[in-house]
């Protein structure tokens, strides 16, 4: 078992945002989280990795309790979380953006070297931007860069939040290949995303998640069929 | 009439002073950009730092180690306001934070009068040495130090915030919090980390000028709201542009000084604010 939630909720204030949430992720799994906007999955991720506070429940990462700990703890343990919106440094280089991502490591130039390598082989357009400021990139190369990042800390498990949010359709297409890429290389996933026929079409389970709880999991090709998701979800 | 000599030793004056802004300018940035807090108690870094090497040096401590002792006592008070009085506000409002830089400001200042009293005190120079007689004019030893000590300074910011990983960490803090965070970049570490330098700096500009003037336990005000004024000319978050702004800064008063007439070099420096504010709200070298 990679991550297990069990019983998880979290609030904004007085606001319950995550009701009794039960979950997991087995190792070299892509699970995908389903639901509309404000349900609470980019809360869920966010609790996951110390962001947000997580009011009651218990996060266990392969066995460990990783509830309420310090992101550098989490990141050092193997989650690495690529957010929403990306959240990458405009103002940096490339190149200092995903120094960044290995942060909580500290690696000697070769390891460094290597790393960088791997993360140029599945993104080659970022070794040709590596001197350039990451805000003067595109809108796909940025979450190229996001996802790059991400993988710096050597992650054991993913968390990407919405990847393909207002990219072209080509990229997409680039940034859902990746994720099957990194699961083949034993990287588990855990992904947010609004495209849920593109989604349950890479992934092997899914949760679908409504106002903070989860409603409904399964199989992400039973899921495919289930009417109430195609009509909710997949606009069928 | 002016001749050429005079000239070059306004220059001189221009460099002296200048220096001095643009290291107490560099140290409001630093705070700036990690924190989004402009530390009004800036100036009084400056002075503890010049004080405490004056004591230092006359309890019989050699130059260095005086030196080395004054930058340290300045940088761990720096750290010790950031996560004493600072921190447990972090989240009250800008409003209330600045409200207690100025605070923190009066206090040491204070606290400066406690311990070193009204009566002003001057540092012996760096290095012992007769003035230097350049194209007419003479330029002090000291100025070679503040010289050399803004540009070793500027290189190894440069280098920090450049090449470091912990340097880069701490603009990755400035520009997303949250990035930063899930990275696992500690931001309270960035901001203590960021006040500890920034004090050490602010007092590193009293030391040097020390030898130069008259210093006492309100000595900080005046170099506090220039260094303020380059980092305003200059762009809040750019350190470039603070030191640009601060050696201007610092040319425009002396020759105003020597020029004109000291009585106008104030009434000159805050109309070259207005118009750089006029044109340009965000500062010369500031982005938006």
């Amino acid at each position: 078992m990679m991550l297990k939630a069990e019983a998880i909720s979290a609030s904004y204030g007085r606001v319950k945002v995550l009701k009794d949430i039960d979950m997991s992720v087995e190792s070299g799994e892509i699970v995908c989280l389903v639901g509309a906007n404000g349900a609470g999955k980019s809360t869920l991720l966010k609790v996951i990795s110390g962001i947000v506070p997580a009011g009651s429940g218990k996060f266990l990462f392969e066995g460990q309790d990783i509830t309420n700990k310090k992101p550098d703890f989490i990141v050092k343990a193997g989650l690495s979380h690529v957010p929403e919106g990306r959240q990458i440094f405009a103002d940096l280089t490339v190149r200092q953006n995903l120094i960044l991502g290995s942060y909580v490591h500290n690696l000697p130039k070769q390891e460094m070297a290597k790393l960088f390598d791997s993360v140029f082989e599945l993104f080659p357009v970022l070794k040709s931007r590596l001197m350039q400021k990451a805000g003067t990139m595109s809108g796909g190369e940025q979450q190229m860069l996001a996802i790059g990042r991400g993988l710096m800390s050597q992650p054991k498990l993913l968390l990407l939040d919405e990847p393909s949010l207002g990219l072209a359709p080509l990229v997409v297409e680039t940034i859902l290949k990746v994720i099957q890429n990194l699961r083949s290389t034993g990287i588990s996933i855990l992904l947010v995303e609004q495209n849920v026929n593109a989604a349950l079409q890479i992934s092997d389970r899914a949760y679908v998640i409504e106002t903070g709880a989860i409603v409904t999991e399964g199989k992400a090709r039973e899921l495919m069929e289930n009417d109430e998701i195609k009509k909710s979800y997949l606009g069928m | 009439m002016t001749d050429f000599s005079h000239i070059v030793q306004f220059f001189f004056s221009g460099l002296t002073s200048g220096s001095m802004y643009a290291l107490i300018a560099v140290s409001l940035v630093i705070v700036y950009k990690v924190s989004l807090l402009i530390c009004f108690a800036q100036g009084e870094f400056f002075v503890i730092g010049a004080l405490a090497m004056v004591t230092l040096v006359s309890k019989g401590l050699p130059m260095p180690l005086a030196f080395v002792l004054s930058i340290l006592i300045s940088t761990v008070l720096g750290a010790l306001v950031q996560r004493m009085l600072i921190k447990p506000i972090q989240n009250a409002g800008i409003g209330n934070l600045i409200v207690m830089t100025i605070a923190i400001s009066l206090t040491l200042r204070g606290a400066a009068l406690l311990v070193w009293g009204k009566e002003s005190h001057i540092l012996k120079p760096f290095s012992s040495g007769a003035p230097i007689p350049v194209l007419g004019a003479t330029l002090q030893p000291q100025v070679l130090w503040i010289i050399s000590i803004t540009i070793v300074v500027l290189i190894m910011i440069w280098i920090f915030f450049e090449k470091t990983k912990l340097g880069i960490a701490m603009r990755a803090c400035a520009e997303n919090r949250l990035g930063a965070s899930l990275m696992g970049i500690s931001t309270d570490k960035a901001a203590l980390l960021a006040w500890a330098w920034g004090s050490g700096i602010g007092a590193l500009a009293g030391m040097a000028v020390a030898p130069l003037l008259f210093m006492q336990y309100g000595s900080g005000v005046m170099p506090m709201v220039k260094g303020f004024i380059a980092v305003s000319i200059g762009g809040l978050s750019s350190i470039v542009g603070s030191v640009v702004a601060g050696l201007l800064l610092g040319t425009v008063e002396a020759y105003t000084i020597g020029l004109i007439s000291s009585k106008f070099s104030d009434t000159i420096v805050f109309s070259l604010l207005m118009v750089v504010l006029i044109f340009k709200p965000s500062g010369l070298f500031g982005k938006g």
